[in-house]
């Protein structure tokens, strides 16, 4: 009977895998598919793609483990989610402009038909244009910062800038998006409503 | 405050669909398959890599350099070069033909 692998941290899973052990790829793919999938989705914005991105990122290591080296990335998670945007952001590139919002508005309306959520789907179909419309980099520190809960310093190693840098650039894209909701109403409807 | 507020709210509640419930499982046989297309003597290959220690760099020369410090210090160098007598006699020989 195979031992359980999942008190294995993701490193030490990771050396297993350099040594072609399928389980351990199996115990990472489980545990981690579902939070890159969220991480891919969040930039190219169709469901279908993020998986496919997630699948290649993972066939990628399982393919050639020896490109993670244990010494020179610290964590796994952190190591990885740089290989998941760099695959989103060449896919989200390849792309014509606005094909990303297009995407999002056909799962909103697929998704939520309810006549109790129309509000919420014109605020969720505001938030994705105004995240969509972001320049990339803007972009992938939303996303890195805001959504995955990375540090500061682990989201600027991630895209390649200094952590001051991210910082400017959080702050550019945070002001980016209130003032496109801002514009397209939304916050100001919920104010009247609250008022 | 109340723009603050419904702003943060807005975007934490920033929706992403599921992923697709088999999506783990895919990636799983995905793996296994790309395994059984690697022909049988690169597998074997890799195999037989993975069973040999290679060495980094710096651990190998400074491994070389004490294996050539020991051989070093072993050898007799009286017995390498030419014997006392034999260097005598050349000298000799070197005389008399000047002579």
């Amino acid at each position: 009977m195979a031992q359980s692998l999942d008190h294995i941290d993701d490193e030490s899973l990771m050396e297993r895998i350099q040594s072609y052990d399928h389980q351990a790829f199996s115990t990472l793919v489980e545990r981690r598919a579902d939070m890159f999938y969220a991480a891919a989705y969040r930039i190219v914005m169709n469901k279908q793609e993020a998986e496919d991105i997630v699948q290649d990122a993972f066939l990628k290591i399982w393919e050639k483990p020896k490109i993670w080296k244990k010494g020179k990335a610290a964590k796994f998670t952190t190591w990885f989610y740089r290989i998941v945007t760099n695959m989103a952001v060449d896919n989200l590139r390849r792309k014509p402009n606005n094909t990303a919002i297009e995407n999002v508005n056909e799962v909103l309306k697929t998704d939520e038909t309810s006549d109790k959520n129309i509000l919420m789907q014109e605020e969720q179909q505001a938030l994705e244009e105004a995240i969509g419309n972001l320049p990339e980099k803007q972009l992938l520190a939303l996303n890195l910062c805001f959504y995955e809960g990375l540090s500061n310093k682990e989201a600027a190693t991630i895209i390649g800038v200094s952590v001051k840098a991210l910082e400017s650039l959080l702050m550019r894209a945070k002001f980016g998006v209130k003032d496109h909701l801002i514009r397209s109403k939304v916050l100001e409807n919920r104010e009247g409503e609250v008022a | 405050m109340n723009d603050n507020n419904d702003y943060n709210r807005l975007l934490n509640e920033r929706y992403v669909p599921a992923a697709s419930t088999n999506l783990s499982r895919r990636i799983i046989r995905a793996a296994a398959e790309k395994r059984k297309n690697i022909p049988v003597y690169q597998r074997m290959m890799e195999e037989i890599y993975m069973m040999l220690y290679v060495p980094q760099p710096a651990y190998a020369f400074a491994f070389m350099l004490v294996i050539g410090i020991i051989i070093g210090l072993q050898v007799n160098v009286d017995d390498s070069l030419i014997s006392a007598e034999d260097f005598f006699s050349f000298t000799q020989l070197e005389q008399e033909e000047w002579l």
